[in-house]
């Protein structure tokens, strides 16, 4: 399954991106058409998809809930 | 194949599959297991809420598939542990999912998935082109668990015949069948007996189980009524 995620575009080639994740991770081919997104840009992802571009303030704030969810996966 | 793609859980697709291919389960495994951000915490809500351990063979089934477990697990359990595993901030989205939801919803993965694109569907949302509605469509439907009947079995291949759903009007439903191929893992018990006529449950393009008679029927009843209530919200969004 998969679970909405926030990062931040590494690289542009096109309507695909790179992404790279709070955690570090990072993902190449993510479809960015919808949100034509630039380099440095805070991006909400789905699978494999750019659904919007957040402004840092909501993206930080997406990082504290996507914590908790993690630390709720591990039973903290 | 769990998180061949990357969308979700630990960097250990490989070391499952192989688990997956001689049927063996390793203590390792199950930490594994339990790195699925997304998967793992609803499958602690229904263990939790009805008595059993996460790793019971119903109650990942419940989560993934459908069955009555589900029907056990009260919604305001359900919204107390969604609400209780996030930060304050996010709590006020949540309950107003869960008064737009109703006393109907269920922590079925299809419903999880279906559900997260609310914001882009409801009529608040953005003026989706009809590109943009397609793309959405196509994660859910590659994400949701759906099935389909066997038609033909290739070397690594089946062609499906499977049911898809469709967005119009701001409203998700249920289409006609038509013919899908998929990937399988002939390796993965009982794929390797795989024939025309079964029903497989399908994700990400990937046939991952054989369905009874029974499961083919929970999820199908279980995806409709995710499908009704994400319809209801976004009718009462549209208000």
């Amino acid at each position: 399954m998969c679970i909405t995620r926030v990062g931040k575009v590494v690289s542009v080639d096109s309507n695909k991106v790179e992404i790279e994740f709070f955690d570090g991770k990072r993902m190449k081919n993510v479809d960015a058409s919808m949100v034509h997104a630039s380099k440095g840009a805070m991006v909400e992802v789905f699978g494999n998809l750019a659904l919007s571009v957040l402004t840092r303030k909501e993206a930080k704030r997406r990082e504290a809930a996507w914590k908790s969810i993690t630390s709720a996966a591990k039973g903290r | 194949m769990p998180n061949q793609l990357g969308y979700c859980g630990p960097d250990s697709a490989g070391e499952l599959l192989a688990h997956l291919e001689d049927s063996s389960i390793s203590q390792r495994m199950i930490r594994e297991l339990m790195k699925f951000e997304a998967a793992f915490p609803y499958i602690r809500l229904i263990a939790a809420s009805t008595g059993k351990e996460p790793f019971e063979y119903e109650v990942p089934e419940a989560y993934w598939i459908g069955n009555p477990l589900l029907d056990t697990v009260k919604t305001n359990e359900f919204y107390e542990f969604s609400h209780s595993t996030i930060t304050k901030r996010e709590r006020a989205s949540v309950k107003k999912l869960f008064q737009l939801a109703g006393q109907r919803v269920v922590p079925h993965h299809s419903f999880h998935v279906i559900s997260t694109f609310l914001p882009y569907i409801s009529k608040d949302g953005p003026d989706l082109q009809n590109e943009s509605t397609g793309k959405i469509l196509q994660q859910v439907e590659n994400c949701r668990i759906s099935w389909g009947k066997v038609i033909e079995v290739r070397k690594r291949e089946l062609v499906v015949e499977r049911v898809p759903l469709e967005i119009s009007e701001r409203r998700f439903s249920v289409s006609s069948p038509r013919p899908s191929i998929v990937k399988y893992d002939p390796l993965v018990k009982p794929f390797d007996v795989v024939k025309p006529g079964d029903n497989v449950s399908l994700h990400w393009g990937f046939a991952c189980e054989i369905l009874t008679r029974g499961q083919l029927e929970n999820l199908i009843r279980y995806t409709l009524l995710d499908i009704r209530t994400v319809n209801d919200m976004l009718a009462r969004l549209k208000r």
